[in-house]
C-alpha cells in the first residue's frame, strides 16, 4: 500500500487557535492489557540486515490508536522484537519506524518484497494467541541531489533548490511543491527522505523588488518567494523577509534572498537568473522527470544556470484598488501559477498611488496574478505549516476521501481578512521594457449567511461549527475560504472572505461527522453548482444546510474461497461528472479498507446511484484518477444509495486494468 | 587562544586633557523619507588570499543613522562596486557572499567591528578595498549506536571562547540537519573554536531498550506456554522477565561524548575545512525525577514552579547547555518529570509564601543539587524559606534632603539574564527572573525581596533617570560599589545599608587618534581601564573599548568618575581583557587621565612616529 496513513480531514483555523482533534486525548492513554503476543524481525529490504533499534508499534484500523504501549519498543541487536500482553482484536496493522527509512508494515509470511509500497496485512488476535514470524522489511528513503554552478562553473551558494511531484486534485493533474533545500558552499545540494516516485526538481530564483521608501522597519512585508536564508538545511518558505536588498534604479529596490545573486547589469541591461527546472528548461511542462527507485539515490541531478537579459514591467492597478497599498504582486509562469511559494518568477509590492515595477524579468510568457490569497498543495516532506505560523492566519486542509496515499495539505494565507481584491492579466514579455501595464482589480466576494443544522439533536449554538468553500477545480490559489459560527449564536450566522473569481463547492464542518445536505444562495441550489466569486452576484444570504445522518453501505470482500480477503474498497457516482472538480475532498467519492475479516461500511452518504469495487490496498488511492473510476466502472458493481434503506454487497477483490 | 602578537599596545604620545567642546550633532532618524545626495563611494571586495584576488557577486550595503533606506550594490567579475546618491554622513559599509564571513569594511579580521565611513556632501569616495574571509567548513557523519547512519539529527557548531564565558556572544550559532546518509557539513563560519553537537530529532522521546537476553526470555516464556489454551491472565512468564530499559536520545558534542565536559573542541583558521569530523549517537538511560514541595509549617505548596537546570563542567558555554526542564507542583505539593538525561543538575524551586498573592507575592525558594544515572529519584521533601532581601536608599547627589522620588524605582535583575534567555514558564513568573522592581520611598529607602542565590545587577528606572538628568553613578555597600560588576547574594545573606547615588553630571572622555603629522588615524581601537588595578575585575563596567571613526576620533560616553589608563590598540575583542594578565601588558603603554565628576575630557592620542 501506498506508504499512507489514514488521514483524517485535519483543518486548523490557526489564527483562532485550537486545532479540534478529537483523538488527541486518546492517544495518550496506555492501551488496554491482554494476553495476545507477537514477535518477529525487522529486516532491510535491500541488504537483507536485520536492523536494531527499530520502534514497532501496533496500530488499530482508525490508525491514530496503538495497542501497544508508550513509549514504544525497539527492536534488539538483532532486530527481534516481541510484543506481549496485547489485546485480542482485529484489524491489527504492524507499523515499524526507523530514521531514514519508509514506514514499515507487515506485508505477510513471505520473503522480502521488491515493492516498497507493497501491501500492508491486517491481522486479527485471539486471546492466548502468539502470531509469530512477523516480520517486517523496510526501504531505506532515497534522495536526490546535484551541484548548481553559474556561467563560470563556480558554485552558487545558498539557493533554494525545489522538488515537485505529479498528482491528481479533482480529478486534474497538479505539479505539487514538495521539499525545499538550499546548496551548500560546493554548490551542492540534496533532497533526503524521498519514497520511490518520478520527481521534478527545479532551481528557484525569485526576482523581489520593492520600492525604496519602505521604511527598513516595514519591510516585513510578504514578498512571496523569499525564503529564509539559511545554510544547507531544509529552507522554511516564508512569505515574508527583511533581507538584504541592493539598490537598482534609485526608486526600487531588489531583495535577495536564497537564491543565485543576480549579476549587476552589463552595458546598462540588467540581467537575471531565471528559475530553471531540470535539466534545463523554464517551463515544468518541459522538465525532466526523474524516476527513483526504492532505497536509491541520484547524486547527478546538476544545473548550470545562464544569466539572461532582463527587463523591467511597470504599471498601475485599476477597479477596486483601496486595500491594494503594500500587495503582494506575484509573476507566475504562465500553466504554473499553482506551482507555490518561490515559483515566482518575480514578485513586487504595490505602491500607495496603484502602481508596481517588477524588476530583472526575464523574457518569457507570464500571468501577473494580485490576490489577497496566497495558497500551495504541499506534498509529504514539505515544512508544514511553515507559512500559517508566520502569516498568523491561514488555513491547512489535509486533502482525503477517506483513504489517502500521501499526507497532502493545502497551505492557504489570506493576506486581508477584509477579503481584499484580485486582478490576473496575462503579460508577454520580449525584449523591451513594459510600461504602463493596466491591472483590473474587482473586489474579493464576501460570503455570509446562516448554518442550519438537520438533526433531531442539534447541538448547541455554543459549539462553533466551521462551514467552507473549496475550489470545484482544486485550483489551490483560489484558497480555501471559510467561516465559523458565532459561539451563542441561535441563527449559526458565518462570513466567509476572500472568495475570488472562480467555482467555488461548499464543504461541511470538517470534524463531527457532518455531511453537507444542501446549500442555498438567494433561495437557489446550489449543493452541486457552486458559486462565483467573480459573478458580481451579492452571496448575503446563504443557506448550508448540514446533517449527522446518511445513506449507508455495508458489505464484506471475500477472496475465490469465499474466505477473507484484504482489499482497498471504493465506492463511487456513476456520474462520470462527479469524478473530477469536486474541490479537494470530494462529497461522493470514498475510499477505505476492509477489515482483516473482510467487512467494510460507508456512511453520511448523499442518496444516488453508485459503484462500488474490492481492489488491491495499492490502488485504494486510485480513487483520485478519473481514468481509474473509468475503468473501475465497467468492472464494480452497481447500487442504489438511499437514506434509511440498508444496502448490503459482497464483493470479489479484481485488479483494476486501465486501458 | 589569544592572538597576543596582535594586540600591540601603540606607543602613544600624550595630548593634554582638555574640557571638553560640544558635542557632535547627533543625526536624527530621518523617517522613512529616502535620504538622497550627490556623494558616492567605491572600490572592491577582495578575498583573504595573500594575493587577494576580487570576489565577484559579493552583496555590498552601506547603513548609516541618516541613511534611509540602506544601500546596497552587487560586484561585478572583477569585485567593483559603486554606490551613489549619498546623502553626507557616516556609513557603515558591509560585504557579504555566500559561504564567506559577513564583513565589515576597516575589520582587522572575520566577524569584526569596522571603521566607519565619513562621507561629505558631493564627495566621492573611492578605491574602498573590502576583504571577505572564506568560512571555515565542518564536515562529518554523524553515526547511531548500531553504526547506521543517523539522518534528520541537528548538528550544531557552538563557538567557545578561551575567556570568561560570562562575556560569551553566542552570535553565530549555526546549525544544519544531517541528511539521509547522517552526513553533515557546516560552512562560512568565522574562525574559531567550536563545538559540535548533535541532537537527534528523537531526542527527548522516551523508548525502551530491549537487550537480547530480554527477547530470549520472553520468547522462552510465550513458548512454555504455548500448550496451554487461552490464559486468562497476564502472562506472569512475561512479567517475570528481566526489565526492559526505557532509553532515551540526548544531544551528544563530538567526538561521541553526553558531557560538555568531554567534548573536544575544534579550532578553525580562516577559510579552513575540516571533513571526517564523525561520531556516534547513544541511547542513554533515562531518568525521573519526584519531589514534594512543602511551604511553612510543613503543609504541602501547590503551585510552585520546579526549574531542573543542567549543570556543566569546564567547558561551560551557554548555548551547549540543554535548555531547563520545568514543572509545577500539584495540589499535594509534589512534582514529577520523566525522560530526563544523566548528568548534574541544580533544581531551583520558586513557591508562593504561605497566604501571600499569587501573583505579587512574596515568593519562598529552595534549592538541591541532583544527580541522574538512569533510574527514578526521589528527592522527598523540599522545604521553601524566604528570599534574601537587599535595602538600602536612594540618595541625589549634590542635593540636601529630599529630592523628588516619584516614579522611581529600584531594579535588581539576573546579570544572567541577557545570556540565558529563560525558557518555558521561568520567564513568566513573577519572581523567578524577573524581580518586580520596587518603588523608592518619599525618604529614598527601598526593599527589593525575593531574591534568590545568583548573580544581580542593581539599576533604577524612573522618570528622574529616564529624562537624562539623573544617572545611577554608585551602589555603595561595605565600602564596594556593586555596579563594578556583577555582585552576587549568597544564602541567607541579606544586603542592607546599599546607598544608590544619582548624580547629574555624568562625565565623558573623548579624543582623536592622530599621526605624527597631524592626521587622524583610522582602524585602530581605544581601550579604557582603571588605572587601580584592584578593579580591573571581570565584566567590570570600568572597561571598555570603542572604535574611532575614520577621522580617528573616539568618544566614551558612559565611564563611570575615577582614575583610567587609555591606550590606543591595533585590534582588540571585547572580553580580551578579563583574560589574567592582558591589561598589565598594556599599562606601560597607556595614557592616564582623571575622569571628574561631569567632567568632559579630550585625550588626544598620537601614534607612530
Amino acid at each position: 500500500m501506498s506508504g499512507g496513513l489514514l488521514l483524517a480531514i485535519a483543518v486548523a483555523l490557526l489564527a483562532t487557535g485550537p486545532v479540534r482533534g478529537d483523538s488527541a486525548n486518546e492517544q495518550q492513554q496506555n492501551p488496554p492489557a491482554g494476553t495476545a503476543a507477537i514477535s518477529g524481525v525487522v529486516t532491510d529490504a535491500v541488504t537483507g540486515r536485520p536492523l536494531p533499534g527499530v520502534s514497532v508499534t501496533v496500530i488499530v484500523p482508525n490508525g491514530i490508536r496503538t495497542i501497544t504501549p508508550r513509549p514504544a519498543v525497539l527492536t534488539d541487536a538483532r532486530g527481534r522484537f516481541v510484543l506481549d500482553n496485547l489485546p485480542a482484536g482485529d484489524g491489527f496493522e504492524v507499523v515499524t519506524s526507523r530514521s531514514g527509512y519508509q514506514v514499515g508494515r507487515y506485508e505477510g509470511p513471505r520473503a522480502a518484497s521488491s515493492d516498497p509500497w507493497a501491501d500492508g496485512i491486517r491481522i486479527k488476535l485471539t486471546d492466548g494467541e502468539w502470531r509469530r514470524d512477523v516480520n517486517v522489511f523496510m526501504w531505506r528513503m532515497g534522495s536526490i541531489g546535484g551541484r548548481v554552478v553559474d556561467e563560470r562553473g563556480e558554485p552558487i551558494v545558498g539557493t533554494a533548490v525545489r522538488l515537485y511531484r505529479r498528482r491528481l486534485l479533482g480529478g486534474r493533474s497538479q505539479f505539487l511543491p514538495g521539499a525545499v533545500v538550499t546548496t551548500d558552499d560546493r554548490g551542492i545540494y540534496r533532497i533526503p527522505f524521498l519514497p520511490p516516485d518520478s520527481y521534478y526538481v527545479a532551481v528557484l530564483s525569485v526576482q523581489s523588488t520593492v520600492p525604496a521608501n519602505i521604511p527598513d522597519g516595514q519591510r516585513r512585508l510578504p514578498l512571496g518567494g523569499v525564503f529564509g536564508r539559511g545554510s544547507g538545511a531544509p529552507a522554511v518558505p516564508r512569505p515574508e523577509s527583511s533581507g538584504v536588498s541592493v539598490d537598482v534604479d534609485g526608486s526600487h529596490r531588489l531583495v535577495l534572498s536564497n537564491f543565485a545573486t543576480p549579476p549587476p547589469p552589463a552595458s546598462g541591461r540588467p540581467r537575471a537568473y531565471a528559475p530553471t527546472f531540470y535539466p534545463s528548461t523554464r517551463l515544468i511542462d518541459g522538465a525532466q522527470p526523474i524516476e527513483l527507485a526504492g532505497g536509491t539515490s541520484r547524486t547527478d541531478i546538476d544545473f548550470r544556470l545562464e544569466p539572461v537579459p532582463a527587463v523591467r514591467i511597470s504599471g498601475k492597478l485599476s477597479g477596486a484598488t483601496d486595500r491594494t497599498t503594500n500587495m503582494l504582486l506575484r509573476l507566475m509562469l504562465r500553466g504554473g501559477e499553482h506551482l507555490g511559494f518561490g515559483s515566482e518568477v518575480a514578485t513586487t509590492l504595490v505602491e500607495a498611488d496603484g502602481r508596481f515595477t517588477f524588476l530583472n524579468v526575464p523574457a518569457g510568457g507570464y500571468t501577473l496574478v494580485a490576490s489577497p490569497s496566497i495558497a500551495e498543495v504541499q506534498g509529504p516532506g514539505t515544512p508544514q505549516g511553515a507559512l500559517s505560523r508566520s502569516a498568523g492566519m491561514g488555513v491547512v486542509r489535509g486533502l482525503s476521501a477517506g483513504y489517502s496515499a500521501v499526507g497532502m495539505n493545502v497551505m492557504w494565507w489570506l493576506a486581508d481578512a477584509g477579503g481584499g481584491s484580485w486582478g490576473r492579466v496575462a503579460v508577454d514579455v520580449g525584449d523591451a521594457s513594459l510600461d504602463n501595464l493596466d491591472v483590473p482589480m474587482r473586489a474579493a466576494a464576501t460570503v455570509s449567511g446562516r448554518v442550519v443544522i438537520d438533526d433531531p439533536a442539534p447541538p448547541d449554538p455554543s459549539m462553533r461549527l466551521m462551514v467552507s468553500l473549496e475550489p470545484a477545480n482544486a485550483d489551490p490559489t483560489l484558497g480555501v475560504p471559510n467561516g465559523w459560527t458565532d459561539a451563542g449564536d441561535p441563527d449559526r450566522g458565518f462570513v466567509m472572505n476572500g472568495v475570488l473569481g472562480g467555482r467555488y463547492l461548499f464543504r461541511p464542518p470538517p470534524f463531527g461527522g457532518w455531511r453537507l445536505k444542501s446549500a442555498t444562495a438567494g433561495g437557489v441550489d446550489v449543493t452541486d453548482a457552486g458559486i462565483d466569486g467573480s459573478t458580481g452576484q451579492l452571496f448575503n444570504d446563504v443557506v448550508v444546510t448540514i446533517t449527522r445522518s446518511g445513506a449507508e453501505l455495508s458489505g464484506m470482500v471475500v477472496d475465490q474461497t469465499g474466505g477473507a480477503a484484504t482489499a482497498g474498497v471504493v465506492l463511487f457516482p456513476t456520474d462520470a461528472k462527479r469524478w473530477s472538480d469536486y474541490g479537494f475532498t470530494p462529497d461522493r467519492v470514498r475510499s477505505t479498507l476492509a477489515s482483516s475479516d473482510g467487512s467494510f461500511k460507508f456512511t453520511l452518504m448523499a442518496d444516488g446511484e453508485y459503484v462500488c469495487i474490492a481492489v488491491p490496498v495499492r490502488q485504494a488511492d486510485r480513487w483520485m484518477d478519473p481514468r481509474f473510476l473509468a475503468a473501475a466502472a465497467t468492472q464494480g458493481a452497481r447500487v442504489s444509495l438511499k437514506m434509511g434503506v440498508s444496502a448490503s454487497l459482497r464483493l470479489q477483490v479484481a485488479e483494476v486494468v486501465l486501458k | 587562544m589569544i592572538g597576543w602578537a596582535r594586540v600591540l599596545p601603540l606607543a602613544i604620545a600624550l595630548g593634554v586633557p582638555l574640557l571638553g567642546a560640544g558635542q557632535a550633532g547627533q543625526v536624527r532618524d530621518a523617517g522613512s523619507q529616502p535620504s538622497i545626495g550627490t556623494a558616492s563611494v567605491s572600490g572592491v571586495v577582495v578575498d583573504d588570499q595573500e594575493r587577494s584576488q576580487p570576489v565577484r557577486r559579493a552583496v555590498v550595503t552601506l547603513t548609516g543613522a541618516g541613511l534611509r533606506p540602506n544601500r546596497g550594490a552587487i560586484t561585478d567579475d572583477e569585485g567593483r562596486f559603486t554606490i551613489s546618491g549619498l546623502p553626507e554622513g557616516r556609513f557603515t559599509l558591509t560585504a557579504e557572499r555566500g559561504a564567506y564571513v559577513t564583513s565589515i569594511y576597516g575589520a582587522k579580521r572575520p566577524g569584526r567591528a569596522g571603521t566607519e565611513i565619513i562621507v561629505k556632501d558631493g564627495q566621492r569616495v573611492v578605491d574602498l578595498r573590502v576583504r571577505l574571509w572564506r568560512g571555515a567548513a565542518i564536515a562529518g557523519m554523524v553515526r547511531d549506536e548500531f553504526g547506521d547512519p543517523l539522518p534528520s539529527a541537528s548538528v550544531t557548531a557552538i563557538p567557545i571562547r578561551e575567556v570568561t564565558p560570562a562575556t560569551l556572544t553566542l552570535s553565530n550559532n549555526t546549525q544544519v540537519a544531517t541528511n539521509d546518509a547522517g552526513e553533515f557539513r557546516i560552512f562560512g563560519l568565522e574562525p574559531g573554536t567550536y563545538l559540535i553537537r548533535a541532537t537527534s530529532a528523537l531526542a527527548g522521546r522516551a523508548e525502551v531498550a530491549v537487550s537480547e537476553a530480554d527477547v530470549d526470555a520472553k520468547l522462552a516464556a510465550l513458548a512454555a506456554r504455548g500448550s496451554r489454551t487461552a490464559p486468562t491472565s497476564v502472562s506472569p512468564a512475561s512479567a517475570a522477565a528481566a526489565p526492559s530499559q526505557l532509553v532515551q536520545l540526548v544531544p551528544v558534542f563530538y567526538p561521541g561524548t553526553s558531557a560538555i565536559a568531554e567534548a573536544v573542541a575544534i579550532t578553525l583558521k580562516a577559510g579552513e575545512e575540516r571533513a571526517g569530523l564523525d561520531f556516534a549517537y547513544r541511547r542513554v538511560a533515562a531518568s525521573g525525577l519526584r519531589g514534594t514541595i512543602i511551604g511553612a509549617g510543613g503543609a504541602p505548596s501547590p503551585r510552585a514552579f520546579v526549574r531542573l537546570a543542567p549543570v556543566s563542567g569546564a567547558n561551560d558555554v551557554a548555548g551547549a547547555v540543554p535548555a531547563p526542564i520545568t514543572a509545577t507542583s500539584a495540589n499535594d505539593g509534589t512534582f514529577s518529570m520523566m525522560s530526563l538525561s544523566p548528568g548534574r543538575y541544580a533544581l531551583l524551586v520558586r513557591g508562593i509564601a504561605p497566604g501571600a498573592n499569587e501573583s505579587s507575592g512574596p515568593f519562598w525558594w529552595t534549592e538541591a543539587p541532583v544527580s541522574l544515572a538512569g533510574g527514578d529519584v526521589d528527592l522527598g521533601a523540599l522545604s521553601l524559606r524566604p528570599g534574601m532581601t537587599v535595602t538600602g536608599r536612594v540618595v541625589f547627589d549634590g542635593v540636601v534632603g529630599a529630592s523628588d522620588t516619584t516614579g522611581l524605582k529600584v531594579q535588581v535583575q539576573s546579570a544572567s539574564l541577557g545570556q540565558q534567555p529563560t525558557s518555558g514558564r521561568g520567564g513568566s513568573i513573577p519572581g523567578m527572573r524577573y524581580l518586580l522592581p520596587a518603588p523608592v520611598g518619599a525618604e529614598g529607602a527601598f526593599r527589593v525581596g525575593d531574591l534568590i542565590p545568583e548573580e544581580y545587577q542593581v539599576a533604577v528606572t524612573g522618570p528622574a533617570v529616564e529624562s537624562g538628568r539623573w544617572w545611577l553613578r554608585s551602589a555603595m555597600w561595605n565600602n564596594r560599589d556593586l555596579l563594578d560588576s556583577p555582585f552576587r547574594i549568597e544564602p541567607g545573606i541579606d544586603l542592607a545599608g546599599v546607598t544608590l547615588v544619582l548624580s547629574s553630571a555624568r562625565p565623558e572622555l573623548s579624543g582623536s587618534i592622530t599621526a605624527a603629522s597631524g592626521a587622524g588615524v583610522p582602524g585602530l581601537f581605544v581601550l579604557a581601564f582603571p588605572a587601580e588595578a584592584t578593579l580591573r575585575v571581570p565584566r567590570s563596567r570600568r572597561i571598555q573599548a570603542v572604535r574611532p571613526d575614520s577621522g580617528g576620533r573616539y568618544v566614551f560616553s558612559n565611564l563611570p568618575p575615577g582614575n583610567y589608563l587609555v591606550a590606543a590598540m591595533t585590534d582588540i575583542d571585547p572580553g580580551d581583557w578579563d583574560v589574567p594578565g592582558f591589561l598589565d601588558a598594556v599599562v606601560s603603554a597607556a595614557a592616564k587621565v582623571t575622569l571628574g565628576e561631569g567632567e568632559k575630557k579630550t585625550l588626544n592620542l598620537r601614534v607612530g612616529g
